[in-house]
This record gives C-alpha cells, sequence and structure tokens, in this order.
C-alpha cells in the first residue's frame, strides 16, 4: 500500500473508532466545551465562554483540557489581554503529551510575538454598509467596493466612509447596456468587470479601469463563443483575473486571465453545472469554489484546486448544500455557508499545513441567503443582503376608459417577493404566474421555480414544481386551448429553449431549442413566435416556428431587442415591444411593422397585452430617472394605446412608482394582472462581519 | 458517510495535495489545465516511459504477437480502421475499437462503461480472451524474466513487478495521450479564420437544430455518458445490451458511453459496433432520428437537415482534427510500433 492510501486508512479507522466508543465516553465534557464554543463564537460573549473553558480544562481529560486552554487564551486574545501569552506557555510547559495543541499554542506564541502591535479583536461584530449593489467586491483595506452605478450603469466605486458612489468610465450605459459584476484588484488601483452590451454578440465580456480619475477601460476578454464571464477574483499579485466562463455549447469553466496579455487559460471544464463563488487562496497557489456534484440536487460542496491546475482536492463535502464565502487572510482556513444545522449558518473549515483539519466550526448561525462580497486584509468579510421584492398584483379595470378602478392588490400573500410573470388563461379562470423556491445566493443565473395556478373561483393556488431554470427567461403563456403553457426557459442542462408546460401535471417538454427570451402563441396554437439572434447579420429578428413541421421562418428583422410580444385576440396581428419602451405591430403573416408608440425619454424594460377586442394594447415600460435622483426604482408608467391612431391614454394605476410588468388581462377586461417592485426599502445591502476569526495572521501580502 | 470521505481525502494536508506534479504533460490548446490523476499513481518520467514501451510490446498476449499499439494505433489517432477489434490468432471481438486520445480525462471506460478507472481500464484487454489473452500473473512472470523489465519496474516503482504496477505504468502513458490545438480550438479561442463559413454554419447547427452537443460537449466532446442512440436496434431486435450489462437497469438497455468526436475524421468507421463507415452516413443516421426502440434516448429526434446543413455538419466534423501528442517529452523517442517478442 502507498503511503497515501495508508494514512487515509489510518485516518478512516481513527474516525471510525471516534465515532463509535470514544465519543460516548467523553460525552459530557465534549457537549461542555462545545456549548464554551458556543459561546465564544455565535454568543460572543468571552467572559463567560472563559469561565466555562476554565472548568473543562480543570477535568482529568487532558485532551480536553489543552484544548479548553487553547480556547480560553484566544478568548484573552481577542480581549487584548496578556493573559493569553501565559495560558499558551503553560499548554506547552505542562501538556508535552498534547502535541497538535502544544504544536497550536507554539504557533499562536510566535504569531502574538509578531502581531505584539495589532489591535486586539472584541467580540464579532456585523454592521450595515449601505444600500449598495451586490455586483462588486471590497478592496483589500475595506474603503471601497466596486459596484454599480444605478444610475447610469457605469462601472463604479463606492467609498464605504463617505457613501459617495464614483463612476469609472463616465458612459450612460443603460438601457442597452451595464456592469454586470467587478471585482477590485488588491492594491484597490484597478477593477475587473464584466460588461454586457444587450444588442451585440457576445453580449458580455471583460474590462479592465485603473480606479484613477480618467482611467480608460480596456477589454481584457471578449470571445463570441463565451456566452457568460463573470469576474470572479484577481490573484493576490495583482497579474491574473480568475473568470467563471459559460460556453456556447452550455459548458461552464474555471479559468484565470493574464492581465499583461490577454491569454486565457482554462483550469477545469464543468457541464451544465456551473462553479461558483471561485475564489484565490492568499498565496495564489490554490483556487477554492462550489459546485453541485449531484446533477440531481442542487447542493453544493467545495473544492480546493491547484492555481495551474495541477490537482484537486475535495474540501466539504456534505449532503447540506456548502458554498464559498471566502479565504481567511492567513490562508489557513475557508469560510463558508452551509444548511446542515437546518439554517444557513457562516462556518470555519481549517485546512492547515501538515495537519489533519478539524471539523468545521460554525461562526455565525442564521446568516441567511448572503451574497458573498470579499474578505479584507484584516479579516472583515463583506457580503450583500438581497430582497426579494417581486409581487403579483390584480387591479380592476374599466374596459371603456381604461381607468384603475380600485387600488391593486397581492393576488398571494405567500412566497411574497418572489412572484412574477401572470398570464390569465384563455376562459379567464385561472391566473398562472411563475413563483421562485430558493434564493440562489451564488450570483450564477439559476433558480428553483414553481409554476402557480391560481383558480379565481375559489381562490386557492395549485403549485406545480417546474425543472427550469432563470429568472429573466421564465414567461409563461397560455396556449388558445387553455391545456399548457408556453415559456421560454433553460432546462436543468443549461438548454436554452421554448417549452411547454402541462397545466394540470406540470410535465415539461421541449418544444424546439432556441436562444430566446421572448415567445407567443399563434392565435390557432400551431405556431409560436420567438425573438432570436441571426447570427450571419448579428441581429434580432421575429422568427415563427410551425409546430407540426418544425419549420422555421423569419418573419421579421429587428433594429432593436424585444421584451414582450402578443398575438392579437384573433390572431392576425403580433405586437411586440422593445428596450426603451418603443411598441410596434405587424400582421402574424408576415410584412411591414409598423410603430404604435415611441417615446424619447430613457426607457428601460416594457410589457404589452391586448385589450379584448382587439382594438387597444395595454403598454408598461420603466422611465429611467434622472441621474441626481438617487432613489433606487424606477418609475414606470401604463398606457392605452389605440390601433387606429390617436393619443396614448394614461391608465391611472396608483402605484405610479413600481417597475410594472409581465402585464395580462382578463378576458372580460376588467380585470389587470400584472408583477411589480415593491418600492419600499432597498433591494441590496451591503453588510461587513468584523472579528470573527479565531487568528489573524496575514500571509496574503495584499 | 460523504464527511468521512471528506475528511480522509484531507489526511494528506491540502497544500501538499496541490503540490505540483512530479511530472505533467504539456496540455494542448482545447483542454483543461486539470486532468484528474489519482493520488497513488502521479505521473513520473519512468512510469510513463515503462508503460509507453508495454503499450508497444507484444509480450503482454499470449501468441506474443499482439500489442496494445496493434489496435491503437498513432497514426489512426489511436484506433484501428476496423469495424470491430481483431486479437491474437485473428479472434475477433464485437465492439470497435475506441481511440485512447483524451482518456485521461475519462470518466468511466468501455463502450459499456465497466469500468471506472484507467488503472483498472488497461489490463481488461490484457485479460481479455478475444484479445490478448494473457493472465496478469502470467504477463507478471514474462516481464519478470525479461532481460530490462525488472530493471524499469525497479526504477519507477522501487519494487518487483507487481499487477498494480503495470496497470499504473499503462495508465501514465495512457494519460499523456493527447489531442487539441484543432480549428475548432483555435476558433474558440479567438482565431475567427480558423473555420471556414461551412464548419462555422456546422457549429451552428451542431449546437442547435441537430442537438449534438447536448451528448458531444465540452474539452473533450464527449459527456461521458451513455445514451441509446439505436444502433444496436437491427430488424426488432437489440444486438448487444451495452449499458445494461453493468448496471441492469432496464433504460440502459442498448445505451452505450458518447464516444469523442476528437479526431473522427481518423477514427472510421463509426459507432460502437463499426457498423457506419463514413461520416456522411453517421450524419443521414441522425437525421433519421435513429433506430426507433422502446429504450431510444429523447434527444434522438428526426433532424430534418438540407443536403447543405449536413455538409456543413461534415466540415464541422473534420475540423475537430488536431495535433496527437503521447509520452513525457524526455520519454518520447518515437511513435509507438509493435515490438514483437519471439
Amino acid at each position: 500500500m502507498k503511503p497515501t492510501a495508508t494514512r487515509i486508512a489510518a485516518l478512516m479507522l481513527g474516525v471510525s473508532l471516534v465515532l463509535t466508543g470514544g465519543v460516548m465516553a467523553q460525552q459530557e465534557p465534549e457537549v461542555a466545551l462545545r456549548a464554551a464554543m458556543e459561546l465564544e463564537t455565535i454568543n460572543g460573549d468571552l467572559r463567560a465562554a472563559i469561565e466555562q473553558y476554565q472548568k473543562i480544562a480543570q477535568g482529568s481529560d487532558r485532551a480536553l483540557a489543552a484544548k479548553a486552554l487553547i480556547r480560553m487564551a484566544g478568548c484573552y486574545q481577542k480581549l487584548g489581554d496578556a493573559e493569553a501569552h501565559r495560558i499558551y506557555e503553560q499548554v506547552v510547559r505542562e501538556y508535552a503529551d498534547q502535541g497538535e495543541m502544544v504544536a497550536e499554542a507554539r504557533a499562536r506564541l510566535a504569531a502574538l510575538q509578531q502581531t505584539a502591535t495589532v489591535t486586539p479583536a472584541s467580540a464579532m461584530v456585523t454592521r450595515r454598509i449601505g444600500p449598495v449593489d451586490l455586483t462588486g467586491s471590497p478592496s483589500g483595506d475595506g474603503r471601497y467596493l466596486s459596484t454599480t452605478d444605478y444610475r447610469t450603469g457605469d462601472v463604479a466605486v463606492f467609498n464605504v466612509a463617505t457613501g459617495q458612489i464614483r463612476a469609472l468610465t463616465g458612459v450612460q450605459a443603460f438601457p442597452n447596456e451595464s456592469v454586470v459584476n467587478s471585482v477590485m484588484s488588491p492594491s484597490g488601483d484597478e477593477v475587473a468587470y464584466t460588461w454586457a452590451d444587450y444588442t451585440k454578440q457576445p453580449s458580455h465580456d471583460l474590462r479592465v479601469i485603473a480606479t484613477a480619475d480618467g482611467a480608460k477601460p480596456r477589454i481584457l476578454f471578449s470571445n463570441d463563443d463565451v456566452e457568460w464571464i463573470r469576474a470572479s477574483d484577481w490573484s493576490p499579485d495583482g497579474r491574473q483575473v480568475l473568470v467563471l466562463l459559460t460556453k456556447i455549447d452550455r459548458t461552464n469553466q474555471i479559468a484565470v486571465i493574464s492581465v499583461a496579455d490577454r491569454s486565457l487559460k482554462v483550469l477545469k471544464t464543468f457541464d451544465w453545472r456551473y462553479p461558483a463563488n471561485a475564489r484565490f487562496s492568499p498565496d495564489g497557489q490554490s483556487i477554492v469554489y462550489d459546485f453541485a456534484p449531484d446533477e440531481d440536487s442542487l447542493a453544493r460542496d467545495i473544492f480546493v484546486l491547484a492555481a495551474d491546475g495541477s490537482r484537486e482536492v475535495p474540501l466539504v463535502e456534505h449532503p447540506a448544500d456548502d458554498s464559498v464565502l471566502g479565504w481567511t487572510p492567513d490562508g489557513q482556513h475557508v469560510l463558508f455557508a452551509s444548511d446542515r444545522r437546518g439554517s444557513r449558518d457562516a462556518w470555519l473549515i481549517r485546512i492547515a499545513d501538515g495537519k489533519v483539519p478539524h471539523a468545521p466550526e460554525l461562526i455565525k448561525s442564521g446568516v441567511g441567503n448572503i451574497q458573498p462580497l470579499g474578505l479584507t486584509r484584516n479579516g472583515s468579510f463583506y457580503y450583500g443582503i438581497s430582497a426579494s421584492r417581486d409581487d403579483v398584483y390584480l387591479a380592476a379595470l374599466d374596459p371603456a376608459t381604461g381607468e384603475v378602478r380600485e387600488p391593486a392588490k397581492k393576488i398571494s400573500r405567500r412566497f411574497e417577493g418572489n412572484n412574477t410573470w401572470p398570464d390569465w388563461s384563455p376562459d379567464g379562470r385561472y391566473l398562472a404566474y411563475a413563483s421562485r423556491r430558493d434564493g440562489n445566493s451564488s450570483g450564477a443565473p439559476a433558480s428553483s421555480w414553481s409554476l402557480l395556478i391560481h383558480a379565481l373561483e375559489t381562490g386557492q393556488d395549485r403549485e406545480l414544481p417546474l425543472s427550469l431554470t432563470n429568472l429573466y427567461l421564465l414567461q409563461p403563456r397560455w396556449s388558445p386551448d387553455g391545456r399548457s403553457l408556453l415559456t421560454p426557459g433553460v432546462d436543468r442542462k443549461g438548454r436554452k429553449g421554448v417549452y411547454r408546460i402541462d397545466a394540470q401535471s406540470g410535465d415539461i417538454t421541449r418544444m424546439f431549442l432556441a436562444d430566446t427570451n421572448v415567445t407567443a402563441w399563434s392565435g390557432d396554437g400551431k405556431a409560436v413566435f420567438y425573438q432570436d439572434m441571426d447570427e450571419e447579420r448579428a441581429t434580432w429578428r421575429i422568427m415563427k416556428r410551425e409546430l407540426e413541421t418544425g419549420r422555421d421562418t423569419e418573419l421579421l428583422p429587428l433594429d432593436g431587442f424585444l421584451r414582450d410580444m402578443a398575438t392579437s385576440p384573433d390572431g392576425r396581428l403580433l405586437a411586440f415591444c422593445f428596450t426603451g419602451g418603443r411598441l410596434k405591430v405587424m400582421p402574424t403573416s408576415g410584412g411591414n411593422a409598423r410603430t404604435l408608440y415611441f417615446t424619447e425619454r430613457r426607457s428601460g424594460a416594457c410589457s404589452i397585452a391586448w385589450m379584448p377586442d382587439g382594438s387597444q394594447l395595454l403598454l408598461s415600460h420603466g422611465i429611467r430617472r434622472r441621474t441626481d435622483d438617487t432613489s433606487t426604482t424606477p418609475h414606470s408608467v401604463m398606457w392605452l394605446i389605440s390601433l387606429e391612431g390617436g393619443e396614448p391614454q394614461k391608465v391611472g394605476l396608483e402605484m405610479n412608482r413600481l417597475g410594472q410588468r409581465g402585464v395580462s388581462i382578463h378576458p372580460d377586461g376588467r380585470r389587470l394582472a400584472f408583477h411589480a417592485l415593491l418600492p419600499q426599502g432597498p433591494r441590496f445591502e451591503v453588510w461587513v462581519m468584523e472579528n470573527f476569526l479565531p487568528e489573524l495572521e496575514d500571509h496574503s501580502g495584499r | 458517510m460523504a464527511t468521512l470521505v471528506a475528511l480522509a481525502l484531507l489526511a494528506v494536508p491540502v497544500a501538499a495535495q496541490l503540490a505540483p506534479e512530479l511530472q505533467r504533460p504539456e496540455v494542448p490548446l482545447g483542454l483543461d489545465l486539470y486532468m484528474p490523476v489519482p493520488d497513488d499513481n502521479p505521473l513520473t518520467h519512468e512510469k510513463v516511459a515503462l508503460g509507453r514501451r508495454l503499450f508497444s510490446d507484444t509480450i503482454l498476449s499470449r501468441d506474443r504477437r499482439v500489442a496494445c499499439v496493434t489496435c491503437h494505433e498513432p497514426e489512426r489517432a489511436f484506433t484501428d480502421g476496423r469495424a470491430v477489434a481483431v486479437g491474437i490468432f485473428g479472434r475477433t471481438g464485437t465492439r470497435n475499437v475506441p481511440t485512447l486520445v483524451n482518456r485521461g480525462y475519462g470518466a468511466t471506460f468501455f463502450w459499456d462503461g465497466r469500468i471506472s478507472t484507467l488503472e483498472a481500464q488497461v489490463l481488461q484487454p490484457i485479460q481479455d480472451r478475444k484479445e490478448m489473452d494473457l493472465t496478469v500473473p502470467d504477463a507478471i512472470e514474462r516481464l519478470q524474466d525479461h532481460h530490462d523489465y525488472p530493471a524499469l519496474f525497479q526504477a519507477a516503482f522501487g519494487r518487483t513487478i507487481t499487477p498494480d504496477d503495470l496497470g499504473w505504468a499503462l495508465a501514465s502513458y495512457v494519460r499523456t495521450i493527447l489531442s487539441g490545438n484543432s480549428r475548432i480550438d483555435r476558433y474558440m479561442n479567438g482565431d475567427r479564420d480558423a473555420l471556414s463559413a461551412q464548419a462555422r454554419r456546422g457549429l451552428t447547427i451542431f449546437r442547435g437544430q441537430g442537438n449534438c452537443a447536448t451528448c458531444h460537449v465540452g474539452p473533450t466532446l464527449t459527456d461521458e455518458r451513455f445514451h441509446n442512440t439505436g444502433v444496436a436496434w437491427q430488424e426488432g431486435t437489440l444486438l448487444d445490451q451495452g449499458r445494461y450489462m453493468v448496471t441492469g437497469v432496464e433504460e440502459d438497455r442498448g445505451a452505450f458511453k458518447t464516444p469523442t468526436l476528437r479526431n473522427v475524421d481518423r477514427t472510421a468507421p463509426y459507432m460502437h459496433d463499426g457498423s457506419i463507415t463514413t461520416l456522411e452516413e453517421v450524419i443521414d443516421y441522425y437525421d433519421r432520428g435513429g433506430n426507433k426502440n422502446i429504450h431510444l434516448d429523447p434527444e434522438l429526434q428526426p433532424l430534418k437537415l438540407a443536403a447543405e446543413e449536413k455538409q456543413a455538419l461534415v466540415a464541422l466534423l473534420r475540423s475537430l482534427s488536431g495535433t496527437i501528442q503521447e509520452g513525457l517529452p524526455a520519454s518520447v523517442i518515437e511513435s509507438p510500433r509493435a515490438a514483437r517478442h519471439p
């Protein structure tokens, strides 16, 4: 047997023994130790923890006593009390038979001597940084966060002390462009960021810009074989950017890009499942990331990959969902989130050289679905909280005037903040809508969804879990016969297409593969209209797919990006609206399109629905705020627009500060359903967790 | 149990586990830098050179006339050009010889995936009655009696020859058989001129209407999974049960592992039984939606490709051939050839 195998076998045997007889004999002191650790780490009550550790240290179990003393000294250390030094020396002097603990004490004594000038830490603190979006990361000193300028879509830097945002390129990016995510270089002098231009293919590229005033960005990576790229981290020496790629063939990759020569090195390729939260270790030698190893489960495990691709080892393998939060500055631990206790908590696992790792240590319970932004040099952990605020509303309409008769009401109080894209069934008895079921915090484009069928008569919802993903694509539309719903979507294997959902069983069948975000049934249900990219001309177009023959026909080349389309009640006309709110209509048999509505105001997403008699269209579109308006929520307006022309008629919905989308009108013309963004409170918040690490040895050089 | 496994793996310090390998092949464009290599069989020059010599040596077959390289010819991208394998005394097998390129990235081995490690896989053909028909103990005995091998094994493993060592040496060599840097690799790396317009059209079909990329995916152009494409279904009979013989799962009847498409224009004939001789016929087969049978993979549907679309797909497939390298730089002298031992 090779040495490695021997060690593994020995460890397995050792672990087995501990799990059988050993633990039973030591249960009480072990439990006491755990309780004391919880006092220390979860409650932050260091004095009470010291008291408990002291009692355990007086017990007859020398191994536990030594461990308790180490913990007790750690508490004193956090309190800035020199007693820590004395206790570490005591362990070295009196517990020579506890080799591991003696080594630990020696290491801590050495660290104490090296960092004698470091300000002693106090108990763990979490504090709110501000309503900053979650697209960026902190600088090494924690003074800045890269972020998005929500007024323009530009890449920006947020000053933590002043709360000011400074845009870096000065471009007005919205509505067709924006920064997607960003990471600050270790020095804080540069920001690497993903830039999206949705009018182009490839729509995403990776750029770098200096944070100094007047700097110009440069494109680091652009490739039309890559559908999506996310800047994940900088190497500690600032020479490489760690990226996560999704390719056109749906595979995902961890790769590094040289800042100097822009060369790409692919470290590892995955199938349709994506790695997330990849981070360089402080010494730059390793990369930690999380990934769902079981294709039938969303639960993730944590892996450590050598930065040169030479090796990989699993770090956390557990049936629970485990995801990376970051490396500690000394490179000896990985902070991660896990739901193994039922709640989503923060844990720390030690991966120090030359030692069997300790079991993960609970750091903070109930952290929830936080999004990790990064750890600073002093071990402060920046993270974001995203509040889901989408809900489906019902409002009563006066079909004659288009006026809203009474305030809109939420369709459901369940899963509030997660309900979107309503659509009335052809007979008006049901309202279908999509509802998100988990809060993915990895920043990658996947979530779990259900389709809810709301019965108007009973007020009951029937839930159909979906095996489709992607927040931005799922827009169910009832078939003309009311038996199924059509939606663009992405299946679990990452295949973009047009899918049919059986309204009774929830079974999903793929109708055809297509990279599309907008679909509509033909009036007879025998064809589907959809938007796709003409790759030869690099322009968007409306296609018609005959479902029986599979034949595709180009209906109309487009000069913009569609957000919605809808077939008229008689099936003769197809209406469609673009980003920016422009509305056109054309015959479903083909031919020219005519513009029904156009605005020169800076507008966002749009949504349309036909009135039942086919004489008017309801159009909702967002209006971007002025750059000096600091609110994060856009205005939205709703218009009734006649096919015969004339002035658009404003719909008096008294929720005009919401972003209404997914509008759908009941067949009786008296009820309107839509989904909207809640106005109250910020959608994103950044927080920082401080003084939670057991030791702070900065080996990073950052 | 999962936690135990994690702890066991971490028994080796992470930093040590992530230390550079003793040797690593140079990875060509298009492949991942990370290739899984077992902790107990790291690559070394000695093992790769030994495995390379063994690969070409007929000493491992009963009649001393067949070597690994007999069926895995480098000039044919490590295949043999026959429909099915031919072993000692002209015995014929039932399945087509798969290419060995990029098998270091593989997760399962053989058409039915009955073996899960390269170390175990390389010993199978030696023992197969229709291939080399030699027991491992007999093979070890022959190697021990050889004038060179005992010393070579000693240098590679520091001990007398064991069955494990034979598998580890051969597996080490197979891990160095890599193919990349094809036209499509260069295209995907940003060289827009690397593919002709016709091949680019073929790529669009490959990923779209053709639905090929559902299975032929990633750097190795295989999902390493098993699919019933209907090839084994002939005139109402399933001629080969495929994956079912390994799993016993009904849905696996007639399912075979997705082969890599790298160098596909050098590896004819095609399919698990070598029953289709040209790329054009392969595309025609899939265009028909495969042979209908109860376990046919639902991903197989008639494609309704036009003639020019089929030609575009062929153009794409011909762009998947690239450089083939084998061995570590210091261990490569010349391409392996079967060396007979009378």
